[in-house]
């Protein structure tokens, strides 16, 4: 349904100054799956988000691979056509509900123009829709709601309306960021609940991006970590948890605190600069497991878009 | 026996709205509604043990910062007192009452936010030793140094600004700063919630550190159970400004008591967790403006009965005989959940109220 190839995005393309923020992404994504993308700040995972709906900066460009969505190449697709797909076959679901939401509108204004942008229906027939899918995704006394504006709902339920809305013209994607950090844990389990429910009933395929990784462990079907603008590790979410390959990976895994847990992986330094890359891999100066090789040469990534890692002493399959 | 180090008596905290003129004039004619009040915390005690980090969790609008201000004396208690070493703090002498203030020290969530900006990292911790007296100039290096160095700082970053600095850095920064004044209490709000992973686990590590090396006792405010779950020694439970449980951390996620707690720790993502459908906890957090009347979590509680509506459960000793001190405030005994079953089911059904 998704699939990436190589995907590049820069900084300032084609100047002397060009620094490559997402480089050579590859994944891909088939209905009702939920990927979880990991990183800390700066590992690209929003900008490579933000790449695949073109809604980046105009400093920032796509300048290399492709983006196949139902058999379309976004990469090389117009504005009006990317316009044609943004909110109804692929939505977006941000971390602050309160940016997403117009605070002039009601919120039935706002969902029946997001219906009668992709599609001929009477507003009776969106009004009706809109109050169903308010209900679906956990809205009590929906009707009533129609004629409420944003700040009259709390945080959790204001990011409830804003996933109503993305499911509204039942897209084929739906890309998350940071769509539950600002909310409290019990809430937080709500929503991821209601993700679940609807990724299965309505096939949706789901890019949850988060640098939260237990949060992915018993939520995501498969996890990509991300790592100075690369995929360093892909794989079914069990697979990555039980067995992570890549040292960084299992570093991350090391520095969460868990049951029993009296020390936490110390990994030393912070992520490099895009700008100033190690000639080697962006990880063999943090690397407990670096040898000579790894900051002369570029791993590749070795595997396939389900299971794979860029690492050239990666760890053993079973710890 | 010797008082604890810190006691908070009783400790409330109620914000009002202030009137605007509309209002003054309509009260004034005897039409106005009555002001809105916040009780962002209602009757909380708390003693601090000697040497222990006392972890504080809850929700948003639990009242825990406001708990943690008011025990370091930057916010005024509505109601009841904060005693330092036996002695209510409002009540000292002003040259007492100002080295009570010095010895409880707070670490913020957002150092960049709490560090002046135009000030070294060298003058920001050295300035409030220099105020309070504890240290002559001359010795101002090497009291600097060991500082740093305590903090996982090299010597070189005194004369670095706040700008220069990661957001690893800056926390150390804020940890140095609150240690410069060899306070016996320290409290740490929200301190690792704004950082990376593996940077918070550096900080964690170095607090872990910090404590075993003792010479504070310190309250530890975080919204992230994993996380208290890691550094505590006791963990405390608010909602909606109440103290709900109090207990070990051992015993807070072995035998939990209240309800709440129990939704909480089931709620938690847990790193390698199996796939698993989320099972959430009922309802909003209601608003802290009105809260429900009874036990505040009733309407979210999937064991409430009758008198959950109605009376508010006061804090009750739960613990088995030859236990340490386990504090709950619910009606009652919930058999434990086995580990296995998930969630036990209600015992009977209940009407979806206070969705909003």
């Amino acid at each position: 349904m998704l699939k990436v190839d190589n995907l590049v995005t820069s900084l300032h393309p084609g100047s002397r100054d060009q620094v490559d923020i997402v480089r050579s992404v590859s994944f891909s994504l088939e209905p009702g799956q939920i990927l979880g993308v990991v990183g800390e700040s700066g590992s690209g995972k929003s900008m490579m988000a933000y790449s695949l709906i073109d809604l980046l900066d105009r400093k920032i460009a796509i300048t290399g691979g492709s983006i196949v969505f139902n058999g379309e190449d976004l990469s090389a697709a117009k504005q009006a056509r990317m316009r044609e797909l943004r909110g109804n076959r692929i939505a977006m679901i941000f971390q602050d509900p309160m940016v997403a939401l117009n605070p002039v509108l009601t919120i039935g204004e706002q969902m029946i123009e997001a219906i009668q942008a992709h599609r001929r229906m009477s507003r009776r027939d969106a009004e009706a829709h809109a109050i169903k899918t308010l209900a679906r995704v956990g809205i009590p006394s929906p009707e009533s709601r129609m004629s409420a504006y944003a700040h009259e709902f709390s945080g959790g339920m204001r990011q409830r309306v804003v996933i109503a809305i993305a499911f509204l013209n039942e897209p084929d994607l739906i890309i998350a960021d940071e769509a539950t950090t600002a909310l409290d844990v019990t809430i937080q389990s709500q929503i991821l609940a209601e993700i679940q429910g609807l990724a299965e009933e309505t096939g949706a395929a789901i890019l949850w991006i988060t640098h939260d990784l237990s949060l992915l462990s018993g939520f995501a079907d498969a996890v990509m970590v991300m790592y100075a603008g690369q995929v360093i590790e892909i794989a079914p979410a069990d697979r990555l948890f039980g067995a992570p390959r890549h040292p960084y990976t299992a570093a991350l895994m090391r520095a969460v605190p868990v049951a029993g847990r009296t020390r936490l992986e110390n990994l030393e330094g912070v992520p490099p600069s895009l700008a100033d890359l190690p000639p080697g891999c962006a990880f063999a100066p943090r690397c407990p497991r670096a040898q000579p090789r790894c900051s002369q040469n570029v791993p590749p990534f070795e595997g396939d878009t389900t299971l794979g890692w860029r690492c050239f002493f990666p760890l053993e399959e079973t710890p | 026996m010797t008082a604890p180090v810190l006691e908070l008596n009783d400790l409330s905290r109620v914000f009002a709205r202030r009137d605007g003129w509309l209002d003054r004039m309509l009260n004034r004619a005897g039409l106005g509604k009555p002001p809105e009040r916040l009780v962002a915390v209602d009757g909380v005690s708390l003693s601090l043990r000697d040497g222990e980090m006392l972890g504080v969790v809850g929700e948003s609008g639990c009242g825990k910062s406001t708990l943690g201000r008011m025990a370091a004396q930057l916010l005024p208690a509505s109601g009841g007192e904060v005693r330092f070493r036996g002695r209510a703090i409002s009540d000292l002498p002003r040259s007492e009452a100002r080295d009570a203030r010095r010895n409880i020290q707070m670490v913020f969530q957002n150092p960049y936010a709490s560090l002046n900006p135009s000030l070294s990292v060298g003058d920001a911790i050295m300035e409030a030793p220099l105020t309070h007296g504890l240290v002559r100039r001359r010795e101002i290096p090497d009291r600097l140094a060991s500082l740093l160095s305590k903090v996982g700082l090299s010597p070189e970053m005194a004369d670095r600004f706040p700008h220069e600095l990661s957001g690893g850095q800056r926390q150390r920064v804020g940890i140095a700063r609150a240690l410069a004044v060899s306070p016996e209490v320290i409290i740490f709000d929200e301190a690792v919630a704004a950082l990376d992973v593996s940077v918070q686990a550096q900080i964690l590590n170095l607090l872990a550190d910090l404590k075993e090396q003792g010479g504070f006792s310190s309250i530890f405010i975080s919204h992230d159970l994993n996380v208290v779950r890691f550094i505590s020694d006791r963990i405390a439970i608010l909602y909606l400004g109440r103290l709900v449980e109090l207990a070990d951390r051992d015993t807070v996620f072995a035998r939990p008591h209240h309800p709440y707690t129990r939704a909480l720790l089931s709620e938690v993502p847990v790193l390698g967790a199996a796939r698993r459908r989320f099972t959430p906890l009922k309802g909003e957090l209601p608003s802290p403006l009105s809260p429900p009347p009874g036990c505040h979590f009733h309407p979210r509680c999937p064991f409430a009965q009758e008198i959950c509506r109605r009376e508010s459960p006061r804090l009750r000793e739960v613990q088995e005989a030859g236990g340490t001190t386990h504090l709950s405030a619910c009606h009652f005994d919930l058999p434990q959940p086995s580990p296995e079953a998930g969630p036990t089911p209600p015992p009977h059904p209940k009407e979806d109220s206070h969705d909003t």
